[in-house]
């Protein structure tokens, strides 16, 4: 990086040098038709010849330099510079000028430029035109000299600042240019090489959780087994306050194993893994077989509304679309359930259809979102009353609802309903209608 | 009535067998596919318990070997898994297993009654 940049820097160095000379020696020859001029065309070809040398051969010479002796190679080419400038100086015949001591500028500027460019520093665009505003200085004195014409020197010095304006500003805009290059290469090396490590994370998280939900259904599997059986069997003679203590603990079993389950699908979710198996179904169908999984609450009735006329069938994925409806349908159940004070609740499920769409809705009886609150339901753990949550549930269920739902390209949104909630499925008409 | 409880977790075997005994089943166990198979071949049960993560065998194996054989093709299969993700179910509704469940929503008095209701 640091050799890339070294390098890069001289170039552009060579460059501004380059530049420099073929204003200078094409400023020379065109002169040399000036009534009075002292050069003659042996400055012109000394000119030319160096040139040519910069380009062909002394960026070569430089570049290998720099790779063997990088401190040496400066020193060369300060004191080439050095020499080749008095060179031109003695052939014209400028160091009878009285501005003589401005050939010193472009020396001194022309040693902090190849500096400047020695580093990473964006104030060589400063020496750069200082350096130029030097050989300037320069050109005027050797013409002054020469000439004892300080209009045409002045004339001559106006074009130069210009073009020494436009150069500066176009390799200003290279370095710019390269910069930006270099750097958006190195972010994007950098993205791809996060994004590999969290891919990998990612499937290492994942099958971290594919294995530990594997695991933790054992015991679970195991301690619900065993504590079912013992109550089934009656071998367990329970008092009331007993009977509550173990319903808890059957509550928190079964949370348990659900919140394994959902944990499960939510990281097959989040791979991507989850595949669809869509076809035309009759949403109605779907709602009787997440109906039959439902586990019945003595407090809590669930009435299931036929659809005024028969529906057009759905786009969607049978097995994964029961379970939204297996999720929707409990959740309104249990919310109903607690706010029954008593009184058995109702939740119902009745249908309608839009022009792309056949909705369900699931209303029930329960307490109510408000309505900040809506939003925030479908999120991960949604804690907009954890008390409620925590009593049953996993906390992924609407956000798998959603998901499972945005897969199969319909919607579910949620609004209140006579004081309790409905839950509302938009399932997308299959192709052809029935 | 015989049922074939595939399961590799001692346990787990333990709980399921003692429930389908409890009400009255024979039951028959193996530890892994490789097993599962042999033991088809040897006697036929009226249910097959089956769990998928097993040595020597996955249970999708040996549930694809049962549904294309026609000998155990009529065999209601109950999938039992622990580790039951969308992939599983799917492979398992392709292969016609007749019932999916997770370990953890259910009881082992839950599995006999399903059992029975396959095979009434």
């Amino acid at each position: 990086m640091r050799e890339t940049e070294a390098r890069w820097r001289l170039e552009i160095a060579t460059k501004v040098e380059l530049f420099y000379w073929a204003l200078l020696i094409g400023y020379v020859a065109i002169v040399s038709w000036w009534p009075g001029f002292v050069a003659g065309w042996d400055t012109v070809i000394f000119g030319a010849v160096y040139t040519l040398y910069i380009p062909v051969f002394h960026r070569r010479f430089m570049s290998a330099l720099l790779k063997y002796q990088p401190h040496l190679a400066t020193i060369v080419d300060e004191l080439m510079g050095l020499i080749l400038i008095s060179v031109i100086i003695f052939l014209t015949g400028a160091w009878t000028s009285p501005f003589f001591f401005l050939y010193f500028f472009p020396i001194l500027f022309s040693t902090l430029l190849h500096r400047g460019l020695g580093r990473v520093s964006p104030w060589w665009v400063v020496i750069t035109e200082l350096t130029l505003l030097g050989v300037m200085a320069f050109d005027a004195a050797v013409l002054t000299g020469i000439l004892s014409n300080t209009l045409l020197a002045f004339i001559n010095i106006g074009a130069l600042f210009l073009i020494a304006g436009i150069v500066t500003s176009v390799l200003y805009n290279l370095e710019e240019n390269w910069r930006a290059k270099e750097e958006a290469e190195r972010a994007q090396r950098l993205a791809e090489s996060a994004a590999d490590k969290l891919r990998d994370l990612n499937a290492l998280k994942n099958d971290f959780i594919a294995v530990a939900t594997h695991e933790l259904s054992t015991p679970i599997t195991i301690a619900k087994g065993r504590l079912s059986m013992a109550l089934d069997e009656g071998k367990i003679k329970l008092s009331e306050k007993d009977r509550h203590y173990f319903d808890a603990v059957t509550t928190s079993i079964n949370r348990l194993g659900a919140l394994v389950r959902d944990i499960l699908t939510v990281s097959r979710l989040d791979a991507g893994l989850v595949r669809l198996v869509t076809g035309a179904y009759p949403v109605e169908q779907i709602v009787k077989m997440a109906l039959k999984k439902i586990p019945a609450d003595v407090r809590v009735r669930v009435v299931h509304e036929a659809p005024k006329r028969e529906l057009p069938k759905a786009e969607l994925d049978a097995s994964k679309t029961t379970e939204v409806l297996e999720k929707v349908i409990e959740n309104a159940v249990k919310f109903t359930a607690h706010h029954s004070d008593g009184k058995r609740g109702t939740v119902t499920i009745r249908y309608s259809t839009s022009a792309e769409h056949i909705l369900v809705h699931v209303d029930d009886q329960g307490p109510g979102i408000a309505a900040r609150d809506r939003r925030k339901i479908f999120e991960r753990f949604s804690q907009i009353d954890r008390s409620r949550w925590e009593q049953q549930g996993s906390g992924l269920g609407l956000y798998i609802a959603k998901e499972i739902m945005k897969l199969t390209k319909g919607t579910i949104e949620v609004a209140e309903y006579k004081g309790g909630t409905r839950f509302t499925l938009f399932f997308p008409l299959a192709e052809g209608g029935k | 009535m015989k049922v074939l409880i595939v399961e590799d977790h001692p346990e787990i075997a333990a709980l399921y067998t003692e429930a389908f005994k409890a009400r009255g089943w024979d039951v028959e166990r193996a530890e892994s596919g490789a097993e599962a198979l042999n033991m088809l071949a040897e006697s036929t049960p009226a249910v097959v318990v089956l769990d998928l993560f097993l040595p020597r065998g996955h249970g999708i194996e040996v549930l694809s070997e049962m549904k294309s054989n026609p000998q155990y093709k009529k065999i209601p299969v109950i999938v039992v898994s622990g580790r039951l993700s969308h992939e599983e179910i799917d492979a398992a509704k392709g292969l016609e297993a007749e019932v999916i469940l997770h370990k953890t929503e259910i009881t082992p008095f839950d599995l006999v009654q399903t059992a029975q209701k396959l095979t009434m």
